[in-house]
């Protein structure tokens, strides 16, 4: 590229598509994708200082700025790696990362705790939270009459257990939250293979507490950058994500759930299931 | 005499009251600002906070400063706006006791996982890379639970483009060096 360049003016579009390339090098490096001292920082700039004096228009010279400046960047990036490099701190990251996986969870928990002065805090009463506890406490009924309301006379027979019926009083789940999420996801995607699916339509279920469930699972999912929200005419289209996407700026989106609201969403689906079957 | 027996008695007022600072919550993060403590206690409150850590030293408490400029962990980035200072434990406590003060196992190691590959990438990581390496361990939505209770807890920050740093709570509570000394050390099992 020197040689051409020593032979006279260069092309602008190709001094500009180098300049660029120089850029995006330095932004790479900066997003940690690259080694610092991958780019030539000598050749870079002897790249720019080449170009400069063909530069006529106002934005090669800002784009001129803005790789002499992504070019400092890179610089300092190199000069804290050689202090870190330098310091006791510095461990290769392959041979950490085989580390890390090798040790086993209680081991690296005692190394955690070897180098840990957790901070020492204490929380007191205050006067709100004295005025709410004396507001619970009005409100609570005597112990007898709370205890009444479980006497519910002669107890079943003793049976033995299934995993199902383990699975419904909460002591052993059939499958676990990461599985119930990505069935919920693979269902999502199926569902809208012709289209936006309308969110009141995906969670209501059979009951509401099966309803509840779902909103709390589709939430996740759309925490977590699996599935968003779109809102079009005054309803909320529930659409996945081809490849996770985190939110750079969340929102919060309360959705509320009454055992009424449910009822008409199910009759809503019902009435659309009907018509749809005419 | 009795001037330095009132100048005495003056700080130790004042020691007090730093102590109700530093060891009671108020507001989100525990401590107190330094300019919190300038306006309550007078412009020579970090002698008073001497004589407190003095004090502290007995019972293995420690008073920390934590800053901008403070830490080994900074790496040069502003990630406080204002020094805090917070009280914490001067020597270590066992795993056993850890877990009395309601730590799971699984969050100590993932803690530390995560703590040290952020140092390994001299101080910034792509979050997707610290679930990634959680989640060969403690599976993937755990993982990105765990990355989440982290930022909440001031342990881990994200920018905006979606790479974690070491945060206030890293830097007030953890011995970075013996941190990765000890990882260096760790046999392979």
């Amino acid at each position: 590229m020197a040689k051409k360049l020593e032979r006279g003016k260069p092309h602008t579009a190709t001094a500009r598509r180098d300049v660029i390339d120089i850029v995006k090098t330095c932004e790479a490096i900066e997003d940690r994708k690259f080694n610092p001292f991958l780019l030539d920082v000598k050749y870079a700039l002897n790249t720019l200082r080449k170009y400069f004096p063909h530069w006529r228009e106002l934005e090669d010279h800002c784009l001129d700025a803005l790789a002499l400046n992504r070019l400092s960047r890179v610089l300092r990036l190199q000069g804290s790696q050689l202090r870190f490099q330098s310091s006791s701190l510095y461990a290769d990251p392959a041979f950490l990362e085989e580390k890390l996986k090798a040790l086993s969870v209680k081991r690296l928990a005692e190394i955690l705790v070897e180098s840990w002065h957790p901070i020492a805090e204490l929380e007191q009463i205050t006067e709100p939270s004295v005025r709410e506890a004396i507001a619970y406490w009005n409100v609570l009924a005597p112990i007898e009459e709370r205890w009444r309301r479980f006497e519910v006379g002669a107890s079943a027979p003793p049976r033995f257990l299934e995993s199902e019926d383990l699975d419904k009083i909460g002591v052993q789940a059939i499958e676990t939250f990461e599985e119930t999420l990505s069935k919920l996801l693979t269902q999502l995607k199926e569902k809208s293979s012709v289209g936006a699916v309308d969110y009141q339509d995906f969670i209501c279920g059979e009951d509401f507490l099966q309803t509840v469930e779902r909103a709390v699972q589709v939430s996740f999912l759309v925490t977590y950058g699996y599935a968003r929200i779109v809102r079009s005419d005054g309803s909320m289209q529930l659409l996945p994500n081809e490849e996770r996407k985190l939110e750079r700026h969340p929102v919060s989106f309360p959705v509320s759930i009454t055992r009424e609201v449910w009822s008409k969403w199910r009759e809503k689906r019902k009435l659309n299931a009907s018509s749809e079957t005419k | 005499m009795e001037r330095k027996a009132k100048a005495k008695r003056f700080f130790g007022d004042k020691v007090k009251r730093a102590a109700h600072l530093l060891l009671f919550r108020r507001g989100k993060l525990p401590g107190a600002k330094d300019w919190e403590l300038r306006a309550r206690l007078g412009e020579d409150y970090e002698e008073i906070l001497k004589q407190l850590n003095d004090l502290l030293d007995n019972v293995d408490l420690e008073v920390k400063r934590i800053g901008p400029t403070a830490g080994v962990a900074s790496f040069g980035e502003t990630l406080t706006p204002e020094s805090r200072y917070v009280t914490t434990l001067k020597g270590t406590i066992s795993l056993r006791e850890a877990r009395m003060c309601g730590w799971r196992i699984d969050s100590l190691a993932a803690l530390a996982t995560a703590i040290a590959y952020v140092v390994s990438k001299q101080g910034k990581a792509s979050r997707k890379e610290v679930e990634k390496i959680l989640g060969q361990k403690f599976g993937k939505w755990r993982a990105m639970t765990i990355v989440d209770a982290f930022t909440r807890t001031g342990y881990l920050g994200e920018d905006e483009s979606g790479m974690l740093y070491l945060d206030w709570r890293t830097r007030a509570e953890l011995d970075l060096r013996t941190l990765m000394s000890a990882l260096a050390e760790a046999k392979f099992q």
